[in-house]
């Protein structure tokens, strides 16, 4: 189990123990606090799940694809740490990870 | 299901690797009961408990994805279902070359980048006051009329005016390319070799319109998508002049058919029920949100995918070659997938849909659809806050690879209404 710990856009705490299979996105998406979220679902098409993830646990994600660093910077809110959530999978060496969910474009 | 009519598509030969049990008579282009609505008579191919494959000889033969849930999983697979061909009849969609949409991974992705560059966000951002300013002069001279047929005097103008702006062609070119699109989309036609005619016409006469318009902007600083796409490398190479005739033609042949045709479908329901356009006027607010579960109710896109390997799939054998159609629609209103899916609720949480696709090809232009809706609810309603439907004039639903809907009368008491900005 890895704990995924997220900030919703209104500003609430959520924590969910997790298996590696899952993405981020995911967890955000089937929590049902945010409207508008993953509008792809996952296909690397939009950049609806952006999240800012903790600088405490950015190095330790897997590096960003061509396509992800593309869509990312179509967004006004992105931040150095910038994330799209469906790309960040709950392994157990992210256990304890933080992101919070980037306000909606 | 009704016995094979003399009227419409032929009626071919039913293949050795088809069981008689999932034989059925469907006419994508002339679905049974679509004169109460494309996506009711859609949502009839699916019951419960039924198999969530079909087969139907109409139009050259083909398969139908028939169970909600799988929508996805197809469209996801493209390595199964490929992309290949993916209009239908077979013979009219061997005719289609348009890219990216008719390849497969790992092709399909650099060209589809460079498509998404010129559709993402920031593009959306960039042009939203220009799109918002197109719709409020378009409903500006209908509001003190009290009356129109929305279909004709918007939908048909606003989807395109913004399109031909972003791609900056003449607007006295947009007829001619709408009709290429149309032929492409539900072509003229009975047979496959007819129907595969009039798609082969509709692509020459995109590649013959774009060819010069291509030429006299290579190379040049255009911040139009034409040239924005065109411009592009390919891995590390110059896009040649055949791919980007190709790209634009599909870019135009997706921009100017379905918001057109999506807009019509919503008013069409705002206008039977304004206990919903009241929500939407107490709350502006939430007009995306509820865009989401509209989008969810009124699909109409309905693709295909040709088997690229012999395989078993819900029970029966898919051979190399035989045609799968998606219809999209499927999937909002599926039970499984949302709850009393033929109800709209703008309270449902998260609506789930294929309204724009799935996997690799899923609508590139998603943002730009989105943004065209609700601007044009935002300013519809901030005007007419109050209007319905004429039901003596009833609308006229044609389906095909994008369904349509035609004849939307809608009134309101000009006292209703909200003045002009400005007017004394």
């Amino acid at each position: 189990m890895t704990t995924i710990r997220f900030t919703s856009r209104s500003g609430k705490d959520f924590s969910a123990g997790e298996s590696g299979d899952r993405s981020v996105m995911e967890v955000i998406r089937d929590s049902g606090v945010e409207d508008r979220f993953a509008l792809c679902q996952g296909s690397l098409s939009c950049a609806t799940c952006h999240v800012h993830v903790d600088p405490q646990y950015f190095d330790r994600l897997t590096p960003m694809g061509d396509y992800e660093r593309e869509l990312l910077s179509s967004s006004e809110y992105q931040v150095a740490t910038s994330r799209l959530s469906c790309q960040i999978k709950c392994e157990s060496r992210l256990n304890g990870l933080h992101v919070t969910v980037a306000p909606a474009d | 299901m009704s016995t094979p009519a003399a009227a419409g598509a032929p009626f071919g030969a039913i293949p050795d690797n088809v069981p008689a049990d999932r034989v059925v008579d469907v006419d994508l282009f002339n679905l049974e009961g679509i004169e109460e609505g494309y996506q009711e008579a859609v949502k009839r191919l699916s019951r419960p408990g039924g198999p969530g494959i079909v087969w139907t000889p109409r139009n050259g033969g083909h398969w139908i994805i028939t169970r909600g849930t799988a929508i996805a999983d197809v469209l996801r697979a493209p390595e199964r279902f490929s992309s290949k061909v993916i209009v239908l009849p077979k013979l009219a969609g061997e005719k289609y070359d348009f890219i990216p949409t008719r390849m497969d991974p790992p092709e399909h992705g650099p060209r589809r980048q460079v498509i998404n560059k010129v559709l993402n966000l920031r593009e959306m951002r960039r042009i939203e006051d220009s799109v918002r300013q197109t719709a409020i002069d378009l409903i500006k001279p209908l509001v003190a009329r009290g009356a129109c047929d929305f279909s004709a005097e918007y939908a048909h103008l606003f989807p395109i005016r913004v399109f031909i702006a972003m791609v900056d062609l003449p607007m006295e070119d947009a007829p001619k390319l709408k009709f290429y699109a149309q032929q492409i989309l539900r072509p003229d036609g009975v047979t496959g070799e007819e129907m595969a005619t009039s798609v082969d016409n509709a692509i020459k006469g995109f590649y013959e319109y774009l060819s010069p318009v291509i030429n006299a902007r290579r190379g040049k600083s255009g911040t139009d998508m034409i040239s924005v796409v065109i411009n592009s490398e390919i891995n590390g190479k110059p896009m040649p002049h055949d791919e980007a005739c190709s790209a634009i033609a599909n870019l135009l042949l997706a921009g100017l058919d379905t918001v057109v045709s999506f807009l019509s479908f919503v008013m069409i329901f705002l206008g039977r029920n304004p206990g919903h356009v009241t929500e939407l006027t107490n709350n502006p607010g939430s007009i995306p949100n509820c865009v989401e579960e509209l989008l969810r109710r009124f699909p109409i896109v309905s693709d295909a995918r040709i088997v690229a390997n012999d395989f078993e799939y819900e029970g029966v054998m898919l051979k190399r070659g035989d045609m799968v159609q998606v219809p999209t629609a499927l999937s909002g209103l599926d039970e499984q997938m949302n709850v009393d899916p033929l109800t709209v609720d703008f309270h449902r949480k998260n609506p789930k849909h294929n309204t724009f696709g799935d996997g690799p090809h899923r609508c590139a232009g998603m943002h730009l659809a989105r943004m065209e809706i609700t601007v044009t609810l935002q300013e519809w309603l901030s005007r007419i806050p109050r209007f319905h439907m004429v039901e003596k004039h009833r609308p006229v639903y044609s389906s095909g690879m994008v369904a349509t809907v035609e004849n939307v009368h809608l009134q309101w008491n000009a006292d209703d209404t909200v003045p002009a900005e400005g007017a004394s």
